[in-house]
């Protein structure tokens, strides 16, 4: 159906004129054009070939018939034109339907991001009906759009009109955290506006708001975000494993759909079913590639970040985690570790330190190694002896008498039945110490990570402890950060602690989050933090959709329509013209031939 | 002025004598010897005598009988020698469309022709107007009636009449030659007539009004036929009226290749061309129907 007004013409509510008398002018016209009609009554006219005029016409009919539009429009036109002008000289004043004032209020805050079961937004559907309502008001209403955010803005520049209104919808977009409507509509009304509100009715009760004409988006928004996340990696099939879970806080049962973001690839659909007041859990595996943030939305969701979008940092897969230096490669004991640890890694080799490729963990054993310029993420060395690292041999070391338990790799490990035929002591620091020496050490070299034993192991018993392997695996597994992708950050509608709520935009956090486990945690006050908090929500404040109270309909404009009268006339005339011109055209017949007479048997009659 | 005033009055009579001595001139040729007697006694027998009637030639009056009876009556001539010319005359009602209608140069062109046949040739004339009985006009004398017959003709609402002029053809016994005159507009009428009239001394003149060829049209018009119908309601528009002339001008070649192919002499003129011309025209290029 198509607005009143929309097609930019609408009927004035009252006409008066300033010099009457001049009406006249159109009833003389009309009165001479009647007289005229009658002398030049349409005339009948008999012909002796009218076979030859019917077939004519059929011939060239659609002439005749632009012909006679042509005509048609003149007189059209020339009446319009005497209309328009006696109008003009009548002097018109016309008044117009509309002339009120709005302060058309949108609400920005979080929750008008939030998306239907189609997938648009409250935002989407609140501007729509802004677009609809004001496309059905009067043409002269004036309005000024406030963005209702965290600080209420539009309120500074003049008002607008209907075109300018809808452009300038365009340009909205939610602030995140909550509006300030009340704000907003006690400042209209201070600029002598009247307020008319758009919102999905997620404030609370203030009865600055009690009179005010609003619109309420309707729907359903089911209450429910996402309360688990684990990100993981798949090993041999370079894939990065997410496990989510949702929690549906409504009371009945709601469909769901995650929706999986990530650059360069077309979004994935995971369709979920909750119960009420339970959680269901989904998985979705997608390639690491070249890495990159993944981004889970629920739809719908009640738009607050923390609730309905989680992100995953992948990182991508490093190339040859574990290399083999030199002849540790050909080492009796580190081949057969290195092909255990095959299975879950990568294992490269190289001839030197400096062929170690970036981020690698490079394991060294026996001889001796200048570290310097190499840009491996971690040194194993077994026996070596390094540049910047001297110390003098010790024969028989003892027995391991310390160990530091709050190491994160050596936690479980056993090393009561390790014996060294012979070790070297070093200043750097002891991790595993025994009663002549340090038989562990862990420091920093050239910029990287180093653990190292202080003996060969072929001069002691290590290769055949449970914990040699574990030993390799943990250190490895924490330099390259291969076993564990952790979920990089979270957006949330809450601010973290001690920034307060008006200065806070719903900025996205910068601090990683830990790992998340998929098991909820008993008791619904215990759920991880920045996840789903059934107390944020604000769903159960929601108005009833749709309208309540009506803006006013304006005091109404009155106009000289003068000007606008003359120039209509100005152009009817000019169409008049240009109508009988080309009517002109078309009528324009050749000249009758002299005579008929042929004396020359057999000629073609004359023209 | 009337139509009887214009084909009765002093000055058609007057140009209707110029051209017979024109034309007397044109035919020295076939008449060598007899000429002038021929125009003072076009019919060497006597027929009988009638009431003298206003535009009868003087010099045919008999004043023996006048001297006796004290009333004047005009001496009427067998035709002997110039034989009958069969005027067959177009009274549709399409010959009154145009100013001036085509019937109006028909009749003076009929006029003329049977002024020479009368008075020049010393025949007679035998009219076939549509279906009306035929009428005869014989030798010198009856010019004057046959121009009152001709003044009191209207259209009737017949155009060439094939059955009359087969009528006239076989009531005469010699017969001079025919003469059609007609507008035409239906040329297969046309035809039919001239399949029954003597071929190579047969003379067609179509006669049409200026308008038929250049409609002087304004404005919305409603166009009716003569003879009755539905009407059409038009604008002419250029490429509207260059279509209609474009049809004319074929409906005009087809009347005069009928007429062709009856061995007709064809001649086209407009109603308001002076008739002297057509006949002068005629006589010099030895066209039927004076001449074979």
């Amino acid at each position: 159906m198509i607005e009143p007004g929309a097609l930019g013409f609408e009927a004035p509510v009252g006409v008066g004129f300033e010099e009457p008398l001049a009406l006249a002018l159109p009833a003389a016209a009309a009165l001479l054009a009647a007289l005229l009609a009658r002398f030049r009554k349409r005339r009948s006219r008999p012909v002796r070939y009218l076979d030859l005029w019917r077939i004519a016409l059929e011939d060239a009919g659609w002439t005749e018939r632009g012909y006679r539009a042509l005509r048609r429009a003149g007189r059209v036109a020339l009446a319009l034109a005497v209309l328009s002008l006696s109008a003009a000289l009548a002097r018109p004043r016309v008044r117009w339907a509309g002339g009120a004032r709005f302060a058309v209020v949108v609400d920005l805050s979080a929750s008008m991001s939030a998306r239907d079961a189609r997938g648009a937004t409250r935002l989407g559907s609140a501007l729509e009906e802004v677009r609809r309502w004001s496309g059905g008001r009067p043409a002269r209403d004036r309005y000024v759009l406030v963005a209702a955010g965290v600080f209420p803005r539009g309120l500074e520049r003049g008002t607008i009109d209907r075109t300018e209104l809808h452009a300038a919808l365009e340009r909205l977009d939610v602030q995140g955290a909550a509006g300030r409507i009340g704000e907003a509509v006690d400042r209209s009304r201070e600029k002598g506006l009247e307020p008319v509100l758009f919102t999905d009715g997620a404030f609370p009760e203030d009865p600055r708001l009690e009179a005010v004409p609003r619109f309420v988006v309707g729907g359903e928004t089911p209450n429910a975000g996402f309360v688990s996340l684990d990100v993981r990696a798949e090993p041999l099939r370079d894939l990065a494993r997410i496990r989510f879970a949702v929690r549906n806080f409504d009371r009945g049962e709601s469909r769901y759909r995650v929706i999986l973001e990530r650059a360069g690839q077309d979004p994935r659909t995971i369709p979920l079913v909750v119960q009420a007041g339970k959680s269901a859990e989904g998985e979705v595996e997608v390639p690491r590639g070249a890495g990159g943030l993944a981004v889970l939305r629920l739809e719908p969701g009640d738009g607050f970040a923390a609730d309905g979008v989680v992100a995953a940092r992948i990182r991508p897969r490093t190339s040859h985690p574990l290399v083999l230096v030199g002849g540790a490669a050909e080492d009796p004991v580190l081949r057969p570790l290195a092909l255990a640890l095959a299975s879950g890694m990568d294992v490269g080799r190289a001839e030197r330190p400096l062929d170690v490729p970036p981020g690698s963990v490079a394991i060294l054993a026996g001889g001796e190694w200048d570290l310097a310029g190499s840009s491996a993420a971690g040194w194993l060395a077994f026996g070596a002896r390094l540049v910047g690292l001297s110390g003098a041999p010790v024969d028989s070391p003892g027995a391991v008498v310390e160990v530091d338990r709050g190491h994160p790799w050596l936690a479980d490990l056993e090393w009561e039945n390790l014996r060294v035929a012979r070790s070297l002591a070093t200043d750097a620091r002891a991790v595993v110490s025994a009663e002549n020496g340090p038989l562990v050490v862990e420091g920093e070299i050239a910029g990287a990570h180093l653990l190292a034993t202080t003996f060969a192991l072929e001069e002691s018993n290590f290769p055949l402890l449970a914990a040699f392997p574990l030993l390799v695996r943990r250190a490895a597994a924490a330099w390259t950060g291969e076993t564990v992708l952790e979920p990089s950050y979270v957006r949330t509608g809450r601010p973290p602690d001690g920034v307060p709520l008006s200065a806070f935009a719903g900025a996205p956090l910068a601090a990683p989050m830990e790992s998340l486990r998929l098991r909820l945690p008993a008791g619904e006050g215990a759920l991880p933090a920045n996840l789903l908090d059934p107390q944020e929500s604000d769903l159960h404040l929601r108005r009833p959709a749709g309208w309540t109270g009506t803006p006013a309909p304006g005091p109404g404009v009155e106009e000289d329509a003068t000007a606008s009268l003359l120039l209509l006339a100005a152009a009817a005339l000019v169409a008049r013209v240009l109508a009988a011109a080309a009517a002109g055209l078309l009528e324009s017949i050749p000249r009758a031939p002299s005579s008929l007479y042929n004396p020359v048997p057999g000629t073609p009659p004359g023209r | 002025m009337s139509r009887a005033e214009d084909l009765t009055g002093p000055e058609f009579v007057t140009r209707l004598e110029r051209l017979a001595r024109l034309a007397r001139k044109v035919l020295a040729g076939e008449f060598t010897g007899s000429p002038v007697r021929v125009a003072r006694r076009p019919g060497s027998r006597f027929r009988e005598h009638r009431p003298y009637a206003p535009g009868d030639d003087p010099r045919h009056i008999d004043w023996n009988v006048f001297g006796r009876l004290g009333e004047p009556y005009v001496k009427l001539f067998e035709a002997e020698e110039g034989g009958f010319l069969v005027v067959v005359l177009d009274v549709s009602r399409s010959m009154g469309v145009g100013d001036p209608p085509p019937f109006d140069g028909a009749l003076r062109v009929a006029a003329a022709l049977g002024y020479v046949a009368l008075t020049v040739r010393g025949g007679g004339v035998i009219l076939a107007a549509g279906s009306s009985p035929l009428v005869e006009f014989r030798g010198a004398g009856e010019e004057h009636r046959w121009l009152r017959h001709l003044s009191a003709l209207d259209l009737a609402g017949d155009g060439p009449n094939a059955e009359a002029a087969a009528r006239a053809m076989t009531v005469l016994g010699r017969p001079l030659g025919a003469a059609v005159l007609t507008d035409g507009e239906d040329p297969a009428d046309l035809e039919r007539t001239l399949a029954v009239l003597p071929r190579g001394r047969t003379l067609c003149v179509q006669i049409l009004a200026r308008e038929d060829l250049h409609p002087r049209l304004d404005g919305e018009i409603r166009l009716q036929s003569p003879e009755g119908g539905s009407d059409l309601s038009l604008h002419p528009v250029a490429a509207l009226v260059d279509r209609y002339r474009a049809l004319v001008r074929q409906r005009l070649a087809e009347a005069e290749g009928r007429a062709r192919r009856r061995e007709a002499a064809f001649l086209r003129a407009f109603s308001e061309e002076p008739f002297e011309g057509i006949l002068l025209g005629m006589l010099r290029r030895g066209l039927p129907p004076f001449r074979s």
